[in-house]
């Protein structure tokens, strides 16, 4: 059988089908199969350039979306509270509602009126978060800010402004949506960040370098000193006159609206600055003469103590916590 | 898996559902809309409204189909708003080619632009077939989701292939770079799955 078969494709050395072609792109071939996929690959050119158009179209469609459960569940939450009712509401209910909606269209209509005639003002509210908070934060525009801790922001509440403005001092990530024509800025002590649809982190922490970094999108810098262009990855920090940009990778940009720690061949004394900044709390290392660790990964933050237990085996210290300060003792 | 059910929708079984679904189903956006962003929007969206609706549901299909239909439903009410080809310059002219040499980015972006423009070529169905079937579903699964015939795909993916080899013709092939970014692709044959 498999003889017969096999040498029927030598003689005809184009028997291939599409079928057959695509199992050996998603790795279910058979090596019977194999054979035939690489007498049609030999073939020509041509047959190469298809192939690896639809390896290429493979690769592009298979990335790796962030799974974002807990949002998921803030979702299904708020939805439990405004649950779609199964059951059809009783007629009387029915009038009553519909009653109950005219008055509330000729309501809105009178302060939808009232609210024409009078010109737009600024209702500001301020956001802030303390040392051991973070929040997440839906701007009127549907943009979405991740707050850190020790973090303010001011932005206006109304919608329909012709300018999404935003005042922060402290560290947050933007994902900005695009609205047509309305630009977004942020304004920091010392840096003003002009987009249009984009997601990026500002840090700006008084008596600290300020630091504007891209994941997406383009976004426009102006200090006191220059003006210029950001792209994905590029961080520029900003302190005083001197302004330097770097490169980062798109994970390090993110990890604070991904909530994920993520280390890059760090040190004992870099892993302690590290936590210590994501939990804004002193953090010490004990004991000396340890061996030099170069440790590298990403640990979603799912609290404290799970972190700390989790990069305690990986990268090797035991921990203790006293009075908000996380106490590091690297084990040999 | 295959899971033909009358499945009640409760907290745990939507967990299960999203875990094991949700990647396919922002896969399967993504090939609509070719942002990966828009595509978890719509896949998050997705299951929103599944999670909202779960009383009234009834799912007499296997729940990887119902899935996949809404999502392509949710997509081309996206895409509606957007037209297609729009968003596609878009994408590869604001693409990202993360951690490349400039050179290296430059041959690359080319070359995927090229790559994209040969499966242009051929007409959406033909498309979706081929992103669904590279995203690992069977004949039979592509068919329920379509609406077709196994023998009607089957047609359709080898058609696809016999025009890929006419239009592959047609495309001039005047840089060299493509030929890199192939020859490296085809260096992937060497990797486990093909031994």
């Amino acid at each position: 059988m498999f003889l017969r078969s096999h040498t029927s494709y030598i003689l005809k050395p184009l028997p291939l089908n599409a079928n057959i072609l695509f199992k050996h792109i998603n790795g279910e071939c058979s090596a019977e199969e194999k054979i035939i996929v690489a007498a049609w690959l030999d073939a020509s050119p041509r047959n190469r350039e298809i192939y690896a158009t639809l390896r290429a179209r493979k690769q592009a469609l298979e990335f790796k979306p962030v799974h974002d459960w807990e949002k998921m569940e803030r979702m299904m939450q708020a939805d439990s509270e405004i649950a779609i009712p199964v059951k059809q509401p009783s007629r009387w209910y029915k009038y009553a509602a519909i009653a109950a909606s005219f008055l509330g269209i000729a309501a809105t209509g009178y302060f939808a009126l009232k609210e024409l005639n009078k010109p737009h003002l600024p209702s500001f509210v301020t956001v802030f978060t303390d040392h051991s908070s973070k929040k997440t934060l839906h701007l009127p525009d549907g943009s979405t800010v991740w707050l850190q801790y020790n973090t303010v922001i001011r932005y206006d509440s109304s919608s329909g402004q012709s300018e999404r403005k935003v005042f922060l001092e402290g560290e947050a990530f933007f994902d900005v949506v695009k609205t047509s024509g309305a630009a977004f800025s942020v304004h920091t002590n010392g840096m003003d960040i002009r987009v249009l649809g984009t997601s990026f982190n500002v840090k700006s922490r008084p008596g600290q370098t300020q630091e504007v970094s891209v994941a997406t999108g383009k976004i426009q810098v102006q200090t006191p000193a220059t003006q210029m262009h950001l792209l994905p990855q590029q961080r520029a920090k900003v302190n005083g006159n001197q302004v330097n940009v770097d490169t980062l990778s798109i994970e390090v940009i993110t990890a604070k609206r991904d909530n994920k720690l993520i280390f890059q061949n760090a040190s004992m004394a870099t892993i302690a600055k590290q936590i210590g900044d994501w939990y804004n709390m002193k953090v010490e290392i004990r004991g000396s003469g340890h061996e030099p660790t170069a440790f590298t990964g990403t640990i979603s933050d799912d609290g404290l103590k799970n972190v700390l237990d989790g990069l305690g085996y990986l990268a090797g210290f035991n921990y203790e916590i006293k009075d908000s300060t996380i106490y590091i003792q690297p084990k040999h | 898996m295959d899971v033909n059910i009358n499945l009640e929708i409760n907290k745990d079984s939507f967990k299960q559902l999203y875990d094991e679904y949700f990647t396919l189903c922002c896969r399967y956006a993504y090939s609509f809309l070719n942002d990966y962003e828009a595509a978890r929007d719509a896949a998050s969206e997705v299951f929103c409204e599944i999670w909202k609706h779960r009383a009234n549901i009834k799912i007499n299909t296997s729940i990887k189909n119902y899935l996949l239909v809404a999502c392509r439903r949710q997509c081309q009410k996206q895409s509606k708003k957007t037209d297609r080809q729009d968003v596609l310059n878009q994408h590869f002219s604001g693409q990202q080619t993360a951690s490349l040499h400039p050179h290296e980015a430059l041959a690359n972006k080319e070359a995927t632009e090229k790559f994209h423009q040969l499966l242009q070529q051929l007409d959406p169905v033909k498309q979706e077939i081929i992103d669904l079937r590279l995203l690992g579903l069977t004949y039979k699964e592509i068919a329920e989701i379509l609406h077709m015939t196994v023998r009607k795909v089957e047609y359709h993916m080898n058609s696809a292939i016999k025009s890929l080899q006419e239009e592959a013709l047609n495309l001039k092939n005047s840089h060299q770079e493509i030929y890199l970014v192939i020859s490296s692709l085809l260096l992937l044959m060497h990797s486990p799955v093909f031994q």
